[in-house]
C-alpha cells in the first residue's frame, strides 16, 4: 500500500512535470497559456457561484430541518445490505441529477465528518467516480430529439451504483 | 428539473421545520450555509483557476495529440463500425480526451457534435442507435485522469492529504466504465437497431 500512497501523492506533481515539460519541448510560452487558463477558471467560478449559494442553502435548511434524517432512515436498510453508510443516502439519491446539489451535499457531509474520515473518503470517491447521469442523457437525447431513453437511463444508473461499491470497496481494501 | 428541485428542497425544509419544530434551526442555517458558501468559493476560487491554467497548457501543446492516440485503440475497440478520419471519430476521440483531463467545458460542445454525427448514420431517428448508447453512457462513467474538483474542495475542507484519493477514484471509475460497457455490449446482441 506503500506505493499506492507514494503514487496518490506524487500524481498531481508528476502530471504537472509532464505538461511542463511539454510545454518547453514545444518552445511554448508556458506562462501565459497558464494565465489565459486562470482567467478561464475565474469566470468558471463566477458563473458557479449563483448555482452554489442557491443549492448550499437549500441543502442546509434541508438538513436542519430533519427531513434528511428521515429519508436516510428509510433507506438505510437497503444502503447497509451493500455496506454503504446511511449518511451517504441524499448523495446517493441526488447524484444522477443534478452535480451542484451533489458538490453542495458532499460539502456538508464532509465538512461534518471530516474528510479523511471513511464517510468522507467514501463520499469524495463517489463525487470522483460518478456523474449526473439523468442529466448527461438527457442533454445529449434532446440534441438530437430522441425521447425514448429508457434503456441508457437505467444502465447508466445501474453503472452509478456499481461506482458507489466500487467506491466503498476502494476504501474497504485501502486504497484510499 | 434544478428549478423543481430547488423550490421542492425549500418549501419541504420549511414544511417539515414547523411540523417537526426545527423552524429555528432551518432559519439559522440560511445564514450560516451563506457564509459557508463563500468559504467553499473562495477556496474552490484559488484551486480551480490553477487546474484551469494546467489544463490549457495541456490544450495548447501536443500533449493533448499525445493523448488522443494513446485513446485510439480504446475508441476502435468501442465503436468497431467507426471510420478513423470521419468528423464524428474526431469529435468522439476529442470528448473522450478532454473528459479525461477534466476539461469539462470543452468535452460537452464535441459530444454533441458527435452525438449529432452519430445520428446521421442512424436508421430509425427516433431511437437511439447502439453507437449513440455507448456514447451517452461513456460520458456518464466519468473517467478523470486528475479529479480536479473534488480535490479542491477536499483542500477547502482542511485535508490532510486532499489528492488522497486519486487511486481510489480511478479504481472507482475503471470498474463502473468496464461495467457500463459490458453490460451494453451484452444488451446490443439482443437488441434490434431501427
Amino acid at each position: 500500500m506503500k506505493f499506492i500512497d507514494f503514487f496518490s501523492k506524487s500524481a498531481v506533481l508528476i502530471f504537472i512535470l509532464i505538461v511542463v515539460l511539454f510545454g518547453i519541448k514545444e518552445k511554448k510560452n508556458i506562462f501565459s497559456l497558464f494565465l489565459d487558463g486562470v482567467i478561464e477558471g475565474q469566470k468558471m467560478v463566477i458563473e458557479l457561484f449563483p448555482t452554489l449559494l442557491a443549492l448550499i442553502v437549500a441543502v442546509g435548511m434541508l438538513n436542519s430541518s430533519g427531513v434528511i434524517n428521515i429519508i436516510s432512515k428509510i433507506i438505510a436498510p437497503i444502503l447497509n445490505f451493500f455496506n454503504i453508510s446511511e449518511v451517504l443516502a441524499p448523495l446517493i439519491i441526488l447524484r444522477p441529477i443534478s452535480g451542484s446539489t451533489t458538490t453542495a451535499i458532499a460539502t456538508t457531509i464532509m465538512s461534518e465528518y471530516g474528510t479523511d474520515s471513511s464517510i468522507g473518503l467514501i463520499t469524495s470517491c463517489i463525487m470522483g467516480s460518478t456523474e449526473t447521469t439523468i442529466y448527461v442523457a438527457s442533454i445529449y437525447s434532446s440534441k438530437v430529439k430522441v425521447k425514448d431513453i429508457k434503456s441508457v437511463i437505467i444502465i447508466g444508473l445501474l453503472g452509478d451504483f456499481v461506482g458507489i461499491l466500487a467506491s466503498v470497496t476502494a476504501y474497504n481494501i485501502g486504497i484510499m | 428539473m434544478i428549478n423543481k428541485i430547488w423550490c421542492f428542497f425549500i418549501v419541504i425544509a420549511i414544511a417539515f421545520g414547523f411540523l417537526n419544530g426545527t423552524y429555528e434551526e432551518v432559519n439559522n442555517s440560511i445564514f450560516s450555509s451563506i457564509t459557508d458558501t463563500i468559504e467553499l468559493v473562495i477556496t474552490l476560487f484559488g484551486s480551480m483557476c490553477f487546474w484551469s491554467g494546467i489544463m490549457n497548457i495541456v490544450k495548447n501543446t501536443t500533449l493533448i495529440n499525445k493523448i488522443q492516440k494513446l485513446l485510439s485503440p480504446l475508441i476502435k475497440s468501442l465503436f468497431p463500425d467507426l471510420k478513423k478520419d470521419t468528423e464524428v471519430y474526431k469529435d468522439i476521440s476529442m470528448n473522450m480526451t478532454s473528459n479525461i483531463i477534466g476539461l469539462g467545458n470543452a468535452a460537452t460542445p464535441c459530444g454533441l457534435k458527435a452525438i449529432e454525427g452519430l445520428q446521421e448514420s442512424n436508421i430509425n431517428k427516433k431511437k437511439l442507435s447502439n453507437n449513440m448508447m455507448l456514447f451517452i453512457l461513456i460520458n456518464t462513467a466519468s473517467i478523470q485522469l486528475i479529479p480536479t474538483t473534488i480535490i479542491s474542495i477536499r483542500m477547502g475542507l482542511g485535508s490532510k492529504n486532499p489528492s488522497g484519493i486519486i487511486v481510489g477514484v480511478w479504481f472507482a471509475s475503471i470498474i463502473t466504465f468496464l461495467f457500463i460497457v459490458c453490460i451494453c455490449k451484452i444488451y446490443f446482441k439482443f437488441r434490434k437497431e431501427g
